[in-house]
């Protein structure tokens, strides 16, 4: 839409220019292909102009669907040619062409085509990749109990499309086959840290669906309507769902202005052949939403109302939480708080004076139940925020306040604020090589003013700004400084008094394919009370770099040290790390390798560690012996594994693993 | 006499009282649990000084007390402390899970302490009866200690699992840290149990911060396969579980990782207009370049050019007619190679119409 609108825009500006001049302006730029409204078959077209006149060849602009093509093409006096860089998408498209005589006199000229990829459809593809890997350990010390001798893995990934007339389906997959000599997951199981039992889904022996997505869609202007079924992306407001990536389904209808969606997805996120489709189950394991959207006058205020409701069970993958439960295993442990609720909200958006004054504002209202299993119900309550900013060319602002009520909770939003008061505002200028913004705000918790509960009163302020007058050099500097204390402390509970210091400082330097740069961070945390738990935190991190087409290399190197005060012992790490990809001989070998180092000391010689990691490959491309596969690969990758504890041995390692491996993609394309 | 007499049966008596005593402690004594978060916390009831041995005793039941008010709730599980024969103590361990509706039921009779209590009782031994008190305390998510409450972990696809090609760059996984109190932050990210970078920070009460994995070392691309990734917290020490996500390799080669693309003018808040020459330095490798230009930092492109050379300069219509006078724009530039792969990329830079 927005292309279509540049191109009439286009139009009047050069037809004004133009007018009175002696030839009209498909008189003077004849576009030879593809013609106005037809209809070109291909996923390149090529498009030819023709100008009747001579014309200044550096004045021809060519643009297509709003991008300007004019330097990819050849152009003379008489005429311009080029094609679309990449393949050009299926539908309908715009041309412009301007271009001036020697005389200085304006012609512009707008067509439209549409174009399809073949006859029978106007887009139609389906590529799929069968990915296949074997790892074989070459040389293995017997007190590698956690490393499998050998190991397959393959994946089959598809992506096809069909798309005609007002109709349209696609389908993306992976699909996953895992196994190997000993168990899965005998790395991290063994590793002493607990482990959710849902991840164990993420890794599993056998075939494993990753991820799926199913999209029809069906468009006649100005109506469109998506559906999507699989692992989709459902974000509605700030203080509602936002970024939830669920298995399930979700409907889009689309009339003009006016939006209504709707979705219904599982209410954990999982993984593999779990869930199915994700839109079967009760309203305790599954989340429903809908929303109406509509855009007023001239898209320049925006209504919308969200309603959502349903449960999230506790066993997320990827996911923990403080309610975890030992299971019968060791180290596995059963995750979290089965929640329900549903939640309504209604958001308003303005932009009625170009950016220059924005505002925002959202209202919702939740009822939510923090614990299934517990015999409390749902707990009612509500969130508003409002926020205006813009940008008034140099200066942008912006000034807000949220409320977010002691019990307000959105299911698939765990992370949304709650029992918060928040006041902010914020402003920056930019001026020619320098910005800088400076952002204060202050929030309080116990909204509702709890006897049994303080009130905790944190004011914030940062300080950022950025010297880039040369660009090879730019510098940063932020300086936050955070103030918390308490009141209304009830009997019998200690006042919390911290302030918190951070500064940062980067600089860096850019020539070529050599970059490096250099941050440090001081940040020191002062526990005001009589405890005087202070900690405080500098890290200095240098990384240079150099990449070229063919190599590159990223080492790294940081030194932080904490003091703890309360303790009075100070930590320091050292670490060091490095990246190295390369290719060489027309890129059929190539050589990579990562590591990290890292030593650990503190002052009173409790701790005292050094660990090393890496993992180099080489590897051989057979790409030109055997052309039917892609990037067929036999490498050798060795890895390194070190530990060394000074205080305490019993846990000292000391590994070097080797392993053949074999490994291509088999395309199918249609 | 009389007194040595009386003397020797106190002695007795105590002594009698004092064997058919037992000592029951429990550990942790206190815990403290955040308004709103359910939460878990092992317990161990140990009981010593047992005169009879090779006997059993028994709770029932544990149950909440709240101060001078009534019994807040029952957990019906029952837990047994064995003392067997050789030794007079023994122990019991119990996984206690405080829900947020239990705490929530304690704040509304504006309760913040309250005592979880179990009654050990001997029906075949003798008739001591062992009470074992743990208090729980009940702060604001602001005001407990620092501790860390939930953690999700996800690619930039906001999934637990991704599919990249062989030596795809930046690669980052991101860890949704929800926390109460105050305090720093220690941990590492490890990929296949390898220690990859470690990170400090002091979190100061907001509810949750979202960490990113480092750019350098990143997390290996260029070993074909599955990946597992984790954030592992070592500070504050925490109860809950390290959660996982998992990446995997193809073999698909993809380009060699490139160096940034710089822009060179206008400069970060210069001033342009029709013909401006917008120019960068040019990659080695890089034949095509795409310009775009944006209304704001995060928006999609509101007008791109395609251009062969390090610099591209706004025609006169599309600079009258697409941008606005006075108004701060944003541009970057896209780098490809002769087989039209994208090679590098610049950052986002601040510009204002003249």
């Amino acid at each position: 839409m927005r292309n279509y609108f540049l191109a009439v825009v286009l139009c009047l500006a050069v037809a004004v220019s133009a007018f009175g001049g002696e030839l009209s302006q498909n008189e003077v730029i004849r576009v030879v292909t593809p013609q106005n409204a037809s209809e070109v078959i291909g996923k390149k077209p090529e498009i030819r102009i023709e100008f009747t006149v001579p014309v200044d060849p550096s004045s021809i602009v060519l643009l297509l669907d709003g991008t300007d093509l004019t330097q990819l093409g050849t152009k003379d006096e008489k005429s311009f040619t080029c094609t679309s860089f990449g393949i050009l998408p299926s539908g309908p498209h715009s041309l412009t062409v301007i271009a001036k005589d020697p005389d200085g006199n304006s012609y512009q000229v707008n067509s439209s085509f549409t174009s399809r990829h073949t006859a029978a459809f106007e887009e139609a593809y389906s590529n799929n990749e069968a990915a296949a890997i074997y790892e074989s350990a070459l040389a293995k010390p017997e007190r590698a109990v956690s490393t499998p001798y050998s190991k397959f893995e393959g994946n089959i990934n598809t992506d096809s499309k069909l798309k005609n007339r007002e109709y349209e389906a696609g389908f993306t997959a992976n699909l996953r086959y895992f196994d190997q000599s000993l168990p899965v997951l005998s790395t991290v199981l063994s590793s002493g840290i607990d482990t959710s039992v849902q991840d164990l889904s993420l890794l599993e022996k056998g075939f494993s669906l990753a991820n799926f997505l199913f999209t029809g869609r069906y468009i006649k202007d100005p109506f469109m309507m998506t559906a999507e079924i699989g692992d989709v992306l459902v974000s509605e407001t700030q203080n509602t769902v936002s970024g939830l990536a669920r298995r399930g389904g979700k409907l889009m209808f689309e009339y003009e202005d006016a939006t209504l969606n709707t979705f219904l997805v599982k209410g954990e996120r999982v993984f593999g052949f779990n869930g199915g489709l994700g839109i079967n189950g009760s309203g305790d394991d599954h989340i429903f939403g809908a929303s109406a959207g509509l855009k007023l006058p001239d898209r320049k205020m925006e209504l919308k109302t969200v309603y959502v409701r349903g449960g999230e069970p506790p066993s997320s993958v990827g996911t923990a939480t403080s309610a975890n439960i030992p299971e019968s295993t060791p180290g596995l442990v059963k995750d979290g708080a089965h929640t329900k609720g549903d939640v309504i909200g209604l958001q308003l958006v303005t932009d009625f004076f170009e950016n220059r004054f924005r505002t925002e504002m959202e209202f919702d209202s939740s009822r939510f139940d923090f614990d299934l299993d517990d015999d409390e119900g749902k707990e009612s309550d509500v969130s508003y925020r409002a926020k205006g900013g813009g940008a008034l060319g140099r200066y942008i602002y912006e000034a807000g306040y949220e409320f977010y009520g002691r019990d307000y909770a959105v299911i698939g939003n765990q992370g949304a604020m709650k029992d918060a008061e928040i006041f902010s505002f914020m402003n920056g200028l930019t001026l020619e090589g320098h910005s800088m913004t400076l952002a204060l705000s202050r929030t309080n918790d116990n909204v509702r003013k709890e006897k049994a509960l303080p009130r905790i009163v944190k004011h914030d302020g940062t300080v950022t700004y950025s010297f880039m007058k040369i660009p090879q050099l730019p510098v940063t500097f932020i300086y936050q400084k955070s103030l918390q204390d308490s009141t209304r402390e009830p009997d019998g509970m200690n006042e919390i008094e911290i302030d918190t210091d951070t500064a940062t400082g980067s600089v860096s330097y850019v020539d070529g394919g050599f970059s490096t740069s250099f941050t440090a961070v001081y940040s020191f945390l002062n526990d005001r009370t009589s405890t005087g738990a202070d900690t405080r935190t500098v890290t200095y991190v240098l990384v240079p770099s150099y990449a070229a087409p063919v190599f590159s290399i990223l080492p790294m190197a940081s030194w932080n040290r904490t003091k703890d005060t309360l303790s009075d012992i100070k930590t320091d790490t050292y670490t060091g790390g490095l990246n190295f990809y390369s290719k060489f001989f027309d890129d059929r070998m190539a050589f990579d390798a990562g590591g990290t180092y890292t030593a650990v000391r503190n002052s009173d010689d409790t701790v005292k560690t050094n660990d090393f990691n890496s993992t180099v490959r080489v590897g051989y491309n057979m790409r030109h012996l055997v052309n039917w596969l892609v990037d067929p690969t036999i490498s050798l990758k060795g890895q390194y594994v070190r530990h060394k504890d000074d205080v305490d041995d019993s846990n000292d390692s000391d590994e070097f693993l080797l392993f053949l491996v074999l490994s291509t993609i088999m395309p199918v394309s249609l | 006499m009389k007194k040595i007499y009386a003397l020797i049966l106190t002695l007795i008596l105590f002594s009698t009282g004092y064997s058919e005593a037992a000592v029951g402690t429990v550990s942790p004594p206190s815990i403290s649990v955040t308004k709103g978060v359910p939460s878990t916390a092992t317990l161990v009831y140990r009981l010593s000084d047992v005169a009879a041995t090779n006997c059993e005793y028994r709770s029932s039941k544990g149950s909440f007390i709240g101060g001078t008010s009534p019994l807040l709730e029952e957990n019906p599980v029952a837990l047994t402390v064995v003392i067997p024969s050789t030794i007079n103590s023994g122990s019991a361990t119990e996984t206690l899970r405080v829900s947020a509706g239990l705490i929530e039921k304690a704040l509304r009779r504006d309760i913040r302490t309250f005592t979880y209590t179990r009654v050990f009782e001997s029906v075949t031994c003798d008739d001591i009866a062992v009470t074992m008190n743990v208090t729980i305390t009940v702060k604001g998510e602001a005001s407990a200690e620092f501790g860390i409450t939930r953690m999700e972990l996800y690619f930039e696809n906001r999934r637990p699992e991704i599919t990249i090609g062989r030596n795809t760059p930046d690669l980052k996984a991101f860890a949704d840290v929800r926390f109460a109190g105050s305090g720093l932050l220690e941990g590492y990210w490890e990929v296949d149990g390898r220690l990859i970078s470690r990170e400090f920070r002091h979190l100061i009460y907001g509810r949750s911060v979202t960490l990113q994995s480092p750019q350098v070392p990143g997390l290996p691309t260029f070993d074909e396969g599955s990946h597992v990734v984790r954030f592992v917290i070592t500070k504050p020490v925490s109860d809950i579980a390290t959660p996982f996500i998992v990446y995997f390799v193809t073999p698909k080669e993809m380009k060699v990782r490139q160096a940034p693309l710089l822009l060179l003018v206008p400069v970060e808040g210069g001033s342009a207009k029709a013909e401006t020459k917008f120019s960068w330095e040019k990659p080695e490798g890089a034949n095509i370049f795409l310009i775009s230009f944006y209304e704001d930092r995060g928006g999609t492109p509101i007008f791109s050019a395609y251009t062969r050379e390090p610099f591209y300069s706004l025609p006169g219509p599309v600079a009258s007619r697409v941008f606005t006078a006075e108004r701060q724009y944003f541009w970057k530039v896209v780098g490809f190679d002769a087989e039209n792969q994208e090679t590098s990329e610049s950052d986002k830079r601040a510009f204002i119409i003249n």
